[in-house]
């Protein structure tokens, strides 16, 4: 199942709110945000404030499943084996 | 680190030049460094530079930046530009942007200023081609960042174990990673 985990501090914080996906579940404990979905999870930089350093960063909590797309304004993490 | 035993900032940072008198106009005369020390040696040094000055600028809490020059020895007109980099500290926005402003008006490019995860940075290169960073910090670095950092280097080792580490294994160890540790500690905050 595509997951996406993202530090529990303030700059990395709009990675998590901004995620998009079909069934999408947000938990946020042990200091990070989880965000999971059955299928696609996608952020779109249009949906952040982020910096450059921060958005070419968003991943540095680590993802599960394949990571399909990753640029300037897109992110989009999808089931393993697609 | 192991029990008392640490070390306390930088003493020093030594570096070598070949354009001696344009490094002591940029950060004495353009930055304003004051030099606690300079030493001289005759024949010291190994071949083919036996001779040199190793000279140090204050750079702000008690540390120092060094250069050593090396007499007789010509600058390498093919040698590649430094790919390091040394970051200075200060403590406001406003220092930076007056930093900014002084390189300017000094006419030394300030060739970026970008805002980083939690520093805020301009870049110059020195004389020697090396880029000099000053940077401010946004937030203060928490016990979470650390914990965070020593998962990121575990990632980083395990991945390096793989044939052909890539930024993807990576991000996919750290995940794995971090899930142990949610399934350590199920409560919701």
């Amino acid at each position: 199942m595509p997951a996406i985990y993202v530090l529990d501090v303030p700059e990395f914080a709009p990675v998590a709110e901004a995620a998009t996906g079909e069934d999408l579940s947000l938990t946020r404990r042990s200091g990070y945000f989880k965000v999971s979905s059955p299928g696609p999870i996608s952020v779109r930089r249009a949906d952040t404030d982020l910096v450059d350093a921060v958005w070419f960063s968003a991943l540095s909590g680590g993802y599960a499943g394949a990571l399909e797309r990753f640029d300037g304004d897109l992110i989009r993490v999808v089931p393993d084996g697609r | 680190m192991p029990g008392s035993l640490r070390t306390r900032g930088v003493d020093h940072a030594a570096y070598v030049t070949a354009r001696p008198a344009e490094t002591i106009r940029f950060y004495r005369d353009v930055m304003g460094l004051r030099t606690p020390h300079v030493i001289t040696a005759k024949g010291w040094g190994s071949k083919p530079h036996p001779d040199f000055v190793h000279f140090f600028f204050d750079i702000g809490n008690g540390d120092r930046l060094a250069f050593f020059y090396y007499f007789g020895v010509p600058e390498d007109p093919g040698a590649a530009r430094p790919t390091y980099h040394l970051a200075l500290h200060v403590e406001t926005q406003e220092e930076l942007l007056a930093w900014r402003a002084r390189f300017e008006r000094l006419g030394v490019r300030v060739i970026a200023q970008i805002v980083h995860e939690t520093i805020e940075s301009i870049y110059v290169r020195d004389p020697n081609g090396m880029v000099l960073e000053i940077t401010r910090p946004l937030r203060e670095l928490s016990e979470r960042d650390e914990f965070d950092a020593e998962l990121s280097l575990a990632a980083l080792l395990d991945t390096l174990e793989e044939d052909d580490p890539t930024l993807e294994t990576f991000w996919r160890r750290k995940a794995e990673l971090v899930e142990k540790e949610l399934a350590n500690d199920p409560e919701e905050d």
